[in-house]
C-alpha cells in the first residue's frame, strides 16, 4: 500500500526519483494483495505497457502529461478498450469487449495516468451498498466488517485503503458521495453535463454524472481538469473547460457565504453526523437553519425517475433474464419498468421548479453544506436501519441527503471530516450550477485548516 | 412499453397492488417469476407513496422542457 499523493507521485516520477513502472508495479501488486475486495479486474500487461510508454515520453524530453505516471482505476461499468463492461452484472460477461476507451478514461490516460484495473460496484449502479451478489461485497478499509458504501464502493474503498492515489466513478443519486463519505476519502459529482458520460454504462440518463476520488481536495482537482474537456459523444455537450489546478492557493482563500441546509437534510441524522457537520460549519463561519424548500418531494422524484428509467433501459433483459440480476436490484428494476409513464414524466416536470428554489437559496450563499449520509458505514449484511424510529432499508436509504442535489445536477464535493480513530463521516459542500471552483474553495481552506483530512484506516491483518 | 394511468397507480391500495402488478406486466409483455412477485410488488408499493409526493405538485398539462442546471 501507498498513501502517497498523485501529486506526489507525479513529481517523482518527473524528477526521476521513480519510474511510471515502478509506481504501476507498487499499484499492481496492491491490488492483487487488497483484502477490500475493491477490484474486479487487474490490467497487468495494459498498465505496464503504458506506463513504458510515459517513461519513453519523459526520457525523450516529451511531456506526458500532468497525471504522469499516477496509476488509477475505475468502476466497472466504464468502457476499456478490450475489456467486456461488466457494470457490476452477471448477464453482461459474455458480452463483448469494448471496442475503445471511454472518454473520462482516455483522458486520464491522455494526462499520464496509468489504468491499473476495474472496480467492485452495486449491480448496474443500483444501490448504495456495493454487496454485489456476483462479485461479493467491498469492505470498508477503515473497518472491514462495515460497508464501503455504494455504488462506486470498489473506487472508494481503493483510494481510502492506499491501493493507489485517484479513481474514478459513476453518481445517480449519490453514487460517488455516499462510498467518498463512507470510506473517508475525497469524491468529485461534478454539474450535470460537466464531464463526458460518453463510454460509461447508463442507469439513468437523466441523472447519470461521472467524477474522481482521492485522498487530498488537489489531487482531486488535478484529476477533474484532466476529465474535462467537450465531447459530441455526449448529448449533454459538456461546456469549455474551467480548469482549477493552477489556481488552488487563490481559491483557498476565497471569501465564501456558506449556509447549512437543515430540514430534510438533517432529518433523523445520526447525533455524530449532525456534529461533524457543526465542525465544518463553524470553520466556515455558516449561516444555520437555510431550509431548501422541496427537499422531500426532490428525492422522492429522483427516486422513481431512477426507477422508471432503469426498469426502462433493462426492460428486454429483465424480460429474458430477470433471474440472473443481483435479486436486491431486480426487484426494484421490474417495479420500476411495471410504473405507469407518467411517473417519470411528473418527475422530470418537478426538476426545474425544484432547481429554481436552489438558485433563490444561491443568491444569498455561495455554498451550502449537508451531510453525505445520515449514519456512518453500516455493517456488511445489515438491511433495515433506524431512521427517526422508523426501520428503513439500508439499500435505499442512505441517499436521503445526496438525492436531492444530483436531481438538480448541482456541483458536490463529499469530504471527509477530520475525525482521527473515528467512524468516517462526510459532508457535501454544494455549490452553484457551474461553479465546481467554489466547492473546490471550501475543501481547500477546510482542508488546510485540519478541518478535513482523509486519513489511513487502522492496520489490520485479515478482514474480519 | 407505454401507458399505464397515473392516477389510477396513485389510488391503488395496498390490497391492489398485486392485481395491478398482473395487469400491467401482462400490457407490457413483461413476465414476474414467481419468486419474484413479493419484492417487486413491496417495490411498487414504495414507489407508489413516493410518488404521492411529488405528483401533483405540477400541471399535469405542462411540457416537459429538456433540463439543464
Amino acid at each position: 500500500m501507498s498513501f502517497d499523493t498523485a501529486q506526489a507521485v507525479t513529481r517523482a516520477v518527473r524528477e526521476g526519483r521513480t519510474t511510471a513502472r515502478e509506481q504501476a508495479q507498487k499499484a499492481i501488486a496492491a491490488a492483487k494483495a487488497e483484502p477490500f475486495n475493491a477490484f474486479t479486474a487487474i490490467f497487468e500487461d495494459e498498465a505496464l505497457v503504458q506506463a513504458d510508454a510515459v517513461d519513453a515520453q519523459l526520457a525523450a524530453g516529451v511531456d506526458p502529461g500532468p497525471l504522469a505516471g499516477a496509476p488509477f482505476a475505475v468502476k466497472n461499468l466504464f468502457d476499456v478498450a478490450g475489456h467486456t463492461t461488466l457494470a457490476g452484472s452477471k448477464i453482461r460477461r459474455d458480452a463483448a469487449p469494448a471496442s475503445a476507451d471511454a472518454a473520462a478514461v482516455a483522458r486520464m490516460k491522455a494526462a499520464g495516468a496509468v489504468l491499473i484495473g476495474a472496480l467492485n460496484m452495486d449491480e448496474f449502479a443500483y444501490g448504495f451498498v456495493t454487496e454485489n451478489a456476483h462479485d461479493g461485497p467491498t469492505r470498508n478499509p477503515h473497518d472491514p466488517a462495515r460497508i464501503a458504501g455504494g455504488s462506486s464502493g470498489g473506487s472508494a474503498a481503493a483510494v481510502s485503503g492506499g491501493i493507489l492515489p485517484l479513481t474514478l466513478g459513476s453518481d445517480t443519486n449519490g453514487s460517488i458521495r455516499i462510498p467518498a463519505g463512507l470510506c473517508g476519502v475525497f469524491g468529485l459529482k461534478p454539474t450535470l453535463g460537466r464531464l463526458s458520460r460518453a463510454g460509461s454504462f447508463p442507469f439513468v440518463h437523466s441523472l447519470d454524472h461521472i467524477g474522481p476520488f482521492a485522498r487530498t481536495a488537489a489531487d482531486l482537482a488535478l484529476a477533474y481538469d484532466a476529465l474535462q474537456g467537450e465531447d459530441p459523444l455526449d448529448d449533454l455537450s459538456p461546456p469549455p473547460a474551467d480548469p482549477l489546478s493552477a489556481r488552488l492557493d487563490a481559491l483557498a482563500g476565497q471569501p465564501l457565504r456558506v449556509g447549512v441546509l437543515d430540514g430534510w437534510f438533517q432529518q433523523g441524522a445520526f447525533p455524530e453526523v449532525v456534529e461533524a457537520l457543526e465542525i465544518v460549519a463553524d470553520a466556515l463561519q455558516a449561516r444555520r437553519g437555510v431550509e431548501l424548500t422541496g427537499a422531500k418531494a426532490a428525492r422522492a422524484a429522483a427516486f422513481t425517475l431512477s426507477a422508471a428509467e432503469g426498469g426502462r433501459l433493462h426492460f428486454d433483459d429483465l424480460a429474458k433474464r430477470a433471474l440472473d440480476y443481483d435479486p436486491a436490484v431486480r426487484d426494484r428494476l421490474l417495479a420500476g419498468a411495471l410504473l405507469p409513464d407518467g411517473v417519470a414524466q411528473a418527475a422530470r416536470r418537478y426538476r426545474p421548479a425544484f432547481r429554481d428554489e436552489a438558485r433563490r437559496l444561491f443568491e444569498d450563499f455561495d455554498l451550502l453544506l449537508a451531510p453525505v449520509a445520515p449514519c456512518p458505514a453500516p455493517p456488511i449484511g445489515q438491511a433495515t436501519m433506524d431512521l427517526d424510529g422508523v426501520p428503513v432499508s439500508v439499500r435505499k436509504t442512505l441517499g436521503a441527503y445526496t438525492q436531492p442535489i444530483s436531481y438538480i445536477g448541482l456541483p458536490v464535493i463529499a469530504a471527509p471530516v477530520n475525525r482521527p480513530g473515528k467512524p468516517p463521516i462526510g459532508v457535501q459542500l454544494i455549490a452553484p450550477a457551474w461553479r465546481e471552483d467554489l466547492a473546490f474553495a471550501a475543501a481547500l481552506r477546510l482542508e488546510r485548516a485540519g478541518v478535513i483530512a482523509a486519513h489511513r484506516p487502522p492496520i489490520r491483518r485479515e478482514p474480519a | 412499453m407505454s401507458g399505464g394511468d397515473l392516477s389510477a397507480f396513485q389510488n391503488l391500495s395496498d390490497a391492489k397492488v398485486a392485481a395491478y402488478l398482473d395487469s400491467r406486466s401482462a400490457d407490457l409483455g413483461l413476465r414476474i417469476p414467481e419468486s419474484c412477485r413479493a419484492g417487486v410488488a413491496e417495490n411498487l408499493a414504495l414507489l407508489r407513496d413516493q410518488t404521492a409526493l411529488f405528483a401533483d405538485l405540477t400541471d399535469d398539462d405542462a411540457p416537459v422542457e429538456p433540463f439543464t442546471p
